[in-house]
């Protein structure tokens, strides 16, 4: 009986980290002044392929690239946001199913502005031998040369499992 | 919960058999029902007057105020064990949607160990949704007939039990089950309840009271049982002709005068045993003989 | 019966686009073009249960006949025992075109999700905080029956 109810703690888990991971990110975009189209349009696939390779383990990060199409390739991030698993964070695996997000809201403030011209998207970084999701594609990141990151803690976790969210400014901003 | 298996060419099944407290869900007419309403053998007029209970019900519950009259829909039908009271239930229903036309009519069977579950409190709840919500969903969407075999299981005597031995529980599944059936009764016109019970006395009177009808379906009389043992013999005739030679009058007759005191379903089920009763037989069906069938009816006689 | 009222579990049970299938699975069960016009706004729907807003009020279905469906998400802990009720309805309200159906969404987020639904104009999105209008009540359906009576099967 204590393992089954372990176990099902653990799928809860992820799903709930999840979806919270994806309003997380839907707040960022929202508060950034983004166009929250794109964010909606892959709504589907993003929750998908996120909790697919959370229950695996696959996923180590989810990162939202903010970048503007005026400037050239190269030199053209803007912002990003890294949210990255923790698949120990509660070492005894059952920590409560919670959302904070005001640690977001931090996040969004501390960024700064940013232009409305600007575009952004969505990438995950897996470990090797990740389960198949259609609709996903291989992808490099931007440099961040230039950036500095700032950790801001949990944004949401539960089960084994805690969402750590990070912020990149310019340096020379 | 009887796992069933559905051809999906020509039954479309309800997706309410997923339910706990579901075992079939089926529309009517539907053929199996057909055959076993011919199938059932009893004194005259029972079955008929059945089909004019239910029709004669309708037509006053959707006219007449139940304040006036208190119809509830349901039928009642006990009577010891094989003597084919689930058979009996389900052709009425089958018969009841053939002769009330003009809409398509739903047949759900509960299982009430299916809602009578293990978990304390979990009785009443299973109980308020199979009427509250499936039962009067579905009878909101067209005429509905239900069948309540084992009525006993949910509808105890709580005059019978003692309050120390039995959970508080049971007592609110029952009430729960009256106040549904009541209100499924007031709201919708078009529901027929037909309940079965193999112990009369273990039944909540609160529910027989509400019957509008209650009939015992009895032990069949000799010339049922020869009725019901012609109609097995012939079934198996079919498939082995042989057979026939247990269809002549003066066997039958006999067969009828020996076997009082069985139910309709020892009968049958002795001509299964005649076809294995003889050594040399071999078990090949095709050499059942009379003399054969009386010593299984002997037999079955003893063992009652 | 003027009304049918479910509840459906959500997130952790589920995620926020399996919550809506289920939605759609309860409103439309076999392939119909209601079902399609119900999986083409996944996207939008399942923001608004991620958002909550579905469990704070309910998404409410008006068929061309029949009760009405209120639907609402459960989330939390809550969900896990949701899923014992999560019982078929006894119709498909939205197997055909003719039903329309009202989705609650929070203020900060409805001015997208209207502008986003804008070319299906079965579906309207209100405020969380208003109110529902009041079902019809309906007359009991004594009348439900026209049912035609077989003297010639009775007889049989």
């Amino acid at each position: 009986m204590g393992t089954t109810v372990q176990v099902n703690t653990a799928v809860y888990a992820t799903t709930h980290v999840a979806t919270n991971l994806l309003r997380s990110v839907r707040a960022i975009i929202k508060g950034c002044g983004l166009d929250t189209s794109r964010i909606r349009d892959q709504w589907e696939v993003l929750e998908l392929g996120v909790s697919t390779w959370l229950a695996s383990g696959h996923l180590r990060a989810l990162t939202l690239e903010v970048f503007d199409p005026r400037r050239r390739a190269g030199d053209d991030l803007v912002g990003r946001f890294d949210f990255t698993i923790d698949y120990g964070y509660y070492p005894d695996g059952d920590g409560d199913l919670w959302f904070d997000p005001d640690a977001v809201a931090y996040a969004i403030r501390k960024q700064g502005s940013i232009p409305s011209e600007c575009d952004y998207r969505l990438i995950t970084d897996n470990a090797p031998g990740r389960p198949a999701v259609s609709g996903w594609s291989s992808t490099t990141y931007r440099s961040t040369a230039g950036f500095t990151r700032h950790a801001i803690g949990t944004t949401t976790g539960g089960g084994a499992l805690g969402a750590n969210l990070a912020y990149y400014t310019r340096r020379n901003s | 919960m009887t796992s069933l298996t559905a051809d999906p060419e020509t039954r479309q099944r309800l997706p309410i058999c997923e339910i706990p407290g579901i075992a079939d869900a089926r529309r009517l007419p539907d053929g199996d029902f057909t055959a076993e309403w011919d199938s059932i053998i009893l004194p005259a007029d029972m079955k008929h007057r059945l089909v004019r209970t239910a029709v004669a019900g309708f037509q006053l519950r959707e006219k007449v105020t139940f304040s006036a009259l208190p119809l509830h829909g349901v039928v009642l039908l006990v009577g010891p064990p094989g003597v084919g009271k689930t058979t009996l239930a389900r052709g009425l229903a089958d018969k009841v949607a053939r002769v009330a036309t003009g809409r398509q009519w739903t047949f759900v069977e509960i299982d009430p160990h299916g809602l009578t579950g293990s978990m304390l409190g979990r009785s009443q709840r299973s109980v308020d949704q199979l009427f509250n919500t499936v039962l009067a969903e579905q009878a909101a969407a067209g005429p509905l007939i239900v069948l309540f075999d084992e009525v006993e299981t949910v509808f105890t005597n709580r005059g019978a039990l003692s309050m120390d031995t039995n959970p508080i529980d049971v007592h609110r599944a029952v009430d729960a089950a009256l106040v549904g059936i009541d209100r499924l009764a007031r709201e919708h016109s078009n529901v027929l309840v037909i309940a079965t019970s193999n112990f009369a006395d273990a039944i909540d009177p609160a529910l027989a009271s509400r019957a509008d009808q209650v009939i015992t379906v009895p032990l069949p009389d000799a010339d049922a049982r020869r009725q019901i043992l012609q109609h097995t013999l012939l079934a198996v005739a079919e498939a082995f002709p042989g057979a026939r030679r247990v269809l002549a009058a003066d066997v039958l007759d006999q067969a009828a005068y020996v076997s009082d005191g069985l139910d309709g379903r020892r009968l049958r089920k002795a001509v299964a045993a005649a076809c294995a009763m003889t050594p040399g037989s071999n078990g090949d069906p095709d050499q059942i003989t009379g003399a054969a069938l009386m010593a299984a009816l002997e037999e079955f006689r003893e063992q009652r | 019966m003027s009304v049918m009222v479910r509840s459906i579990a959500s997130v952790p049970v589920r995620t926020s686009t399996e919550t809506w299938r289920a939605i759609v699975d309860l409103l439309a069960r076999a392939a119909s073009p209601g079902r399609d016009r119900l999986l083409a706004v996944t996207n939008v729907a399942a923001i608004l249960i991620a958002e909550e807003y579905t469990q704070q009020a309910p998404i409410v279905v008006t068929p061309a006949a029949g009760a009405r469906v209120r639907v609402r998400t459960v989330h939390g802990t809550d969900a896990v025992d949701a899923q014992t009720d999560e019982i078929p309805l006894a119709v498909s309200p939205c197997a055909g075109t003719a039903w329309t159906m009202s989705l609650p969404c929070g203020i900060d987020d409805i001015e997208e999700i209207r502008a986003s639904l804008s070319t299906h104009s079965w579906i309207t999105v209100r405020d969380v905080t208003d109110g529902i209008t009041a079902d019809p009540s309906e007359p009991s359906t004594k009348s439900a029956g026209s049912l035609v009576i077989n003297y010639e099967e009775m007889g049989r």
